[in-house]
Order: C-alpha cells, then sequence, then structure tokens
C-alpha cells in the first residue's frame, strides 16, 4: 500500500540481520512502521463499505471520487497539522484560517470584483501571518500552544467577522473563478477533484521532508524531546515556526479551493478541521504527546476518515445515526491500529 | 419682527425638525438627552441568514435615531445562549427587546421576565405560537412548518414524488419544524418524503455536503426532489444532483437566496427559492418595538415576512434588487 518514503526518522532504518524467516522479519517491520496501523484501518474501513454498501454505489467511480475528495480536502490540511504535531504542538487555529482565506478570495473577488489572484495572494499572506503569529507566540510565552491556537482561533474568526461585516455587510458572498485560478484550484475530471492531485503532491513532498532532509530530523527531535534537541543544536524554535506557518499556509489552501469550487465563500468554512485534521493525524498514527508518526500515516488516516464520514450515507440506514456510525467506526479504526502496534511491538 | 421668505422657511425647516426631534426624544420621564435603547437578540452574522435581518435592523435604528443593541446567540450552543444573551438585554434596561424565540422552552420564561420588568418585548422570526402567552406585544416573521408546507406543494406540484429535506444545523427545533411541515404536507398530498439531518462536522463543509447529498441520493435511488434550508446547501445540492448524472430527474428548491442560487433559478437548476426576507424581519421589529415603546402602538397580531417564493416568474426584479443593495435580499 504504502510507496512513499522508505526510512522514518525513528528506528525505521534499524536493519535487521539478513537470516532465514527474512520475509516475515520484512512483514514485521513494515507493521512496525508508524503509518502501518493507518493504512489497517483504512483497509479496514474500504472493506466494511465494500461488503456493506458497495451495491448503493460507494464503489462506482462516482462514490470513489467522493470518498478520495473527502479525503484530500481533510488530508491537505491534516498533513500539516500532523507534521506539526509530530513537533510537539497543537494549532487549533487551522479551521477559523480556512474560513478567513475563504472570506479574503470573496471580499476580493465577489465584492470588489478584483482579478482572482489578489485574493487568493491575500488569503495565503494573511494565513501566513497568523502562522508566523501563533509560532512567535508559542516560543515567546512558552505557554501551550493548545491556548495560544485556541486564542488566535478565535480572535480570527471573530476579526474576520467583523471586517467582513464592515466592509461588505455579510458573511458569506458569491466568488466566481476563472483561468488559471479556476484550473490550480477548483478544475475537476469527472467528479474526481484538482484537490486530490495537491494533496498527493503535498503529502509527497511532506514525506521527502520528513524523511530525506535534515530538518526531518530536527522535527522528530524537536517534537521527542526539545530540551535534548536544543542542546543538540536543533533550532526548535525555527522549526516550529516553519511548522505554524505550514499548517496555517495548508489551511489556506483547503480555504481557496473550496471557495473557488463552490463559487461561494463563507466564514464558518473550515470549522470542522480543529477535530478532524488531529483526529486524521492520530488514526494515522500521530502520537498527541509528539516525537512519531509519518506524512504517509496522516494521508491514510485522512482516507479513514473520508472513507467514514461519506460511507455512512451508503449504507442506506437512517441517517440520524450517521454521527453516531462515524464515531463508532473510527473508534473501531483507531482500536485495530493500536491493537496493531502493540502487537508488532510485542513481537519484536 | 419682519422675516424675509428665505428666513421664514428656514424656521419652519427648523420647527419641523424640531418637532421631528421631539417626537423622537425618549418618554418624557427619562432622560432627555437620552435616546432610545432597543436589544435585539437574534442569530449569529456567521450564519448567512442573519446579515440582512441585522442590516434592516440598523437601517431602522438609523430612520428612527434609536440605539440598537444586537445581541447574537451562538448557534453551536444554542440552549444555553439563548437564554444567557436575553439575560444580559433585561440587564440592560433597554425601552423595549425584540427577540428571535428559537427555543421557545429555554426563550418564553425570559420573556415573561422582562415583559414583568416592565420592558416591552416584540418576537421575532420565530415563535409564532408562544409569543401571545409569553405577554410579548406582537410578532413579525413567519412560521416555520408553513414553509415547509408551501415547499412539498410547490415540489409535488413540479412532479417530486419523494422528497428528501436537508437539515444543515443538527439539532436546529426551527429548521426540524421546516421539515417536519413539509413530512405533514407530504402526506396530505399522498407522496413520500424523508430527512437527512447533516454530521455536525459537516454542516460548514459545502463540498462535504455535496457529497453527503450525492451519497443519499445514489443509495436512495427514488429521490426526485431535495429540499434544503439555506443557500449553500441548495447550491451544494445541485452540484450532487449534477455530479449523479440526475439534472432534470431531481428537482432542487431551497430556502434562502444567494448569487449563485438566483443563477441556477435562471438555468434551471433550482426550481424556485423560499425568500424568508429577513431584512424585513430586521427593519420592521425595530420599527414596531420603538413604535409600541414610543406611542404604544403596535400591529395587532402576527406580521408575516414569509414565506415568499422567488422563481422564473419574478427573477428579474430580485435579481436587479439583490445587486443594486447588498444585504437587502442577501449577500452579494
Amino acid at each position: 500500500m504504502s510507496s512513499a518514503g522508505t526510512s522514518n526518522g525513528r528506528g525505521g532504518g534499524a536493519a535487521a540481520p539478513p537470516a532465514a524467516g527474512a520475509v516475515r522479519r520484512m512483514v514485521m517491520q513494515a507493521l512496525l512502521r508508524p503509518e502501518a496501523g493507518g493504512v489497517a484501518s483504512a483497509v479496514l474501513v474500504f472493506a466494511f463499505f465494500a461488503v456493506f454498501a458497495g451495491e448503493n454505489g460507494f464503489l462506482s467511480p462516482l462514490g470513489t471520487a467522493n470518498w478520495l475528495d473527502s479525503a484530500a480536502d481533510l488530508g491537505i490540511v491534516a498533513v500539516a497539522v500532523g507534521m506539526l504535531m509530530i513537533g510537539g504542538e497543537f494549532d487549533l487555529s487551522v479551521g477559523s484560517v480556512v474560513g478567513a482565506a475563504s472570506m479574503i478570495v470573496a471580499i476580493c473577488m465577489g465584492y470588489f470584483a478584483l482579478d482572482p489572484w489578489v485574493g487568493i495572494v491575500l488569503a495565503f499572506a494573511f494565513a501566513g501571518l497568523v502562522g508566523l503569529v501563533n509560532g512567535l507566540l508559542v516560543i515567546r510565552t512558552r505557554l501551550p500552544s493548545f491556548i495560544v491556537t485556541l486564542a488566535t482561533m478565535l480572535m480570527v474568526m471573530g476579526g474576520m467577522l467583523g471586517v467582513a461585516i464592515a466592509l461588505t455587510g455579510s458573511s458569506s458572498l458569491s466568488a466566481t473563478p476563472s483561468g488559471l485560478a479556476k484550473l490550480l484550484f477548483a478544475a475537476k475530471f469527472r467528479e474526481f477533484h484538482v484537490s486530490i492531485l495537491q494533496w498527493i503532491v503535498l503529502s509527497t513532498l511532506a514525506t521527502y521532508a520528513m524523511h530525506r532532509t535534515v530538518f526531518g530530523n530536527w522535527v522528530y527531535a524537536t517534537g521527542g524531546n526539545a530540551q535534548t534537541a536544543r542542546l543538540a543544536g536543533v533550532p526548535v524554535a525555527r522549526v516550529k515556526v516553519i511548522l505554524f506557518i505550514c499548517a496555517s499556509l495548508a489551511a489556506a489552501l483547503s480555504g481557496v479551493n473550496e471557495t473557488l469550487s463552490f463559487q461561494n465563500g463563507n466564514i464558518t468554512l473550515g470549522a470542522q478541521y480543529v477535530f478532524t485534521g488531529i483526529a486524521a493525524a492520530v488514526i494515522g498514527g500521530v502520537l498527541l504527546t509528539g516525537g512519531y508518526g509519518s506524512p504517509v500515516g496522516t494521508m491514510f488516516g485522512s482516507v479513514t476518515y473520508g472513507i467514514v464520514s461519506l460511507g455512512v450515507f451508503y449504507l442506506g440506514w437512517n441517517s440520524d445515526l450517521a454521527n453516531f456510525f462515524i464515531g463508532l467506526l473510527l473508534l473501531l479504526a483507531v482500536l485495530a491500529n493500536h491493537r496493531l502496534r502493540e502487537l508488532a511491538m510485542g513481537r519484536r | 419682527m419682519r422675516l424675509t421668505s428665505k428666513a421664514r422657511s428656514l424656521l419652519a425647516g427648523a420647527a419641523a425638525l424640531g418637532l421631528l426631534a421631539l417626537a423622537w426624544s425618549p418618554a418624557p420621564a427619562r432622560a432627555e438627552d437620552k435616546p432610545m435603547t432597543i436589544a435585539f437578540v437574534s442569530g449569529p452574522l456567521n450564519d448567512s441568514f442573519f446579515p440582512p435581518l441585522y442590516q434592516g435592523a440598523q437601517d431602522a435604528a438609523k430612520a428612527l435615531g434609536v440605539r440598537l443593541h444586537y445581541i447574537p446567540i451562538d448557534e453551536a450552543d444554542i440552549e444555553a445562549t439563548s437564554a444567557r444573551t436575553m439575560q444580559v438585554a433585561i440587564a440592560q434596561k433597554p425601552d423595549a427587546i425584540v427577540v428571535g424565540d428559537f427555543v421557545t422552552s429555554v426563550v418564553d420564561p425570559y420573556i415573561k421576565q422582562a415583559v414583568a420588568a416592565g420592558i416591552p418585548v416584540y418576537v421575532n422570526q420565530s415563535g409564532q405560537d408562544q409569543w401571545k402567552a409569553d405577554g410579548a406585544f406582537g410578532f413579525v416573521g413567519q412560521q416555520g412548518p408553513e414553509v415547509g408546507r408551501v415547499a412539498a406543494e410547490r415540489l409535488a406540484g413540479a412532479g417530486a414524488k419523494d422528497i428528501l429535506c436537508v437539515i444543515n444545523v443538527p439539532g436546529n427545533p426551527y429548521l426540524q419544524a421546516i421539515c417536519k411541515g413539509l413530512a405533514e404536507k407530504v402526506q396530505q398530498l399522498g407522496i413520500k418524503s424523508s430527512n437527512l439531518e447533516l454530521p455536525t462536522a459537516d454542516s460548514t463543509d459545502q463540498a462535504k455536503v455535496s457529497r453527503d447529498i450525492g451519497a443519499y441520493l445514489q443509495s436512495h435511488k427514488s429521490i426526485d426532489g431535495v429540499f434544503t434550508e439555506n443557500a449553500a446547501v441548495g447550491t451544494a445540492a445541485t452540484a450532487a444532483v449534477d455530479a449523479a448524472g440526475l439534472g432534470g430527474k431531481v428537482h432542487v428548491a431551497t430556502m434562502e437566496i444567494s448569487r449563485i442560487a438566483l443563477e441556477q433559478i435562471q438555468n434551471g437548476k433550482i426550481d424556485f427559492l423560499v425568500n424568508e426576507q429577513p431584512y424585513l424581519d430586521g427593519y420592521f421589529g425595530v420599527v414596531f418595538a420603538a413604535f409600541y415603546a414610543k406611542f404604544g402602538l403596535a400591529p395587532v397580531g402576527v406580521v408575516a415576512t414569509g414565506p415568499s417564493i422567488v422563481d422564473k416568474t419574478n427573477i428579474a426584479k430580485i435579481l436587479k434588487v439583490f445587486d443594486t443593495y447588498p444585504n437587502v435580499i442577501g449577500s452579494k
């Protein structure tokens, strides 16, 4: 299943001596990789819906496009959130940045009829600034990022609403894209959206950065133990600030995508990522305490969440219970994931 | 003393202005220089229904020279904040309160409390069955179930036999009442309907909402009508219908108005829009409250602001006003 990345910054490179039962050892080693649980969860939930909802269209091209689109939308944000979590920090403000980016694009393009790129560039610039502020606040104040980004989340949300109402009197505006902006952020082939491509590119870049560059080692070291990392010469502050900026920029990309795809900007867009972004990373094997996990794992965590949250509607059951089943299936997926890791660890 | 005609007309103008100012100065018992204050408890501005309502309330307040305190509830925590916002409104001792009575069991006791404290209350948008018993002096708005009934009737008229009613804010009693009204009418008409209550995590995600509706349509193939309760969900539904290749088979209608929704009326993707006219809710809410507080005058009973319908017959006029006056019909 996993094609990208051959070593993970933590222990994956520990080579087993070539001997009899090498295949078995290779399997065990694969199971020890941080993304193993995420892959298992994704396969599990896919099998479940293929069996119970396959005939209702879950396996059709449209059904496949639907869950891939859902996974991609979430995965774009989750991969950056996951990297930040590996680096030992949280960002609760990503959801509000999605909504703010959406409003910036819609205000510039829909309300003031400016070139699409003005809004898009402003949205990313704003997101970068929020990330920078998040990072600097966390570094300077040494407060938990959970609290700092909760505060910036509320400030971004409220501030953007105030600006939007003052400028346009509204919190929901139309924005119809054209040209290159449409191609990059809103194109689709049948129902497969360009966001799937963005997601794969970003996840590949993240995998490369985390496993093949010094920066990746710094991230794992920072999240594992910031104190030790600092002593070892890792620029902990810079690493964290960069990770916060990446998370915000990913959120902005999501906001721009959705605004241009649906030709409508709304300040509440993205509110769900506070939970689902973190959930996807954790399902994919990222530890809440930091220092462990991988972008590939987060990718499969997003797939798991995408399949489950959409699949329930293919079951043809009472939709009032949709939330219940999403919760239940996620719990089962994470339990299976956890058990697998325990088994693998226990046998090592 | 002789006055030139110019001076005389100036004086007359000044006198007229003085009279107007007098008419809108507060009640004699109150401080002369203090303008009338109206507390307006209603929905949050991040819900696209409310900016036009807020605009209407502001425009009325400006025209009348009254001070407006708009106090929004939080839809994510609707019961607790409905109580808290009313407490805040009462504590401000305004000349009148206008309140959207969305959760009647929570809000009604506070309406009674405000009335008992001598603050006149005007009920707005929701709470049509309760306002009288609560001691409020009037109601402006529409009845949720009536919106559902009208929608069912029109969708059935277009040929729909199995209607899906999509609730985008899970647990919102007002939106649920609308789907209930739809279900009742559908039963009378001898056709079918079902509800789709979107998961909380999806309700603010247009793309996911579209896919949820698409998945539901794929697994419930007899559905040939979709009714949604805000414009973004409505356009998400038309996207789902298009993606599933069901254009022409599934009729879509929605509450609320947006630019895209209006365009989709023109190209036939949406059959009709229910215009709840929130601007009127806000405007009349403030005007009636101010008149009552000042003069004791108010329209008798219910002033209905909806449901009014936008379809191909009146789209030209609506579209023109939509583009000319931002936030009167909907946001640009």
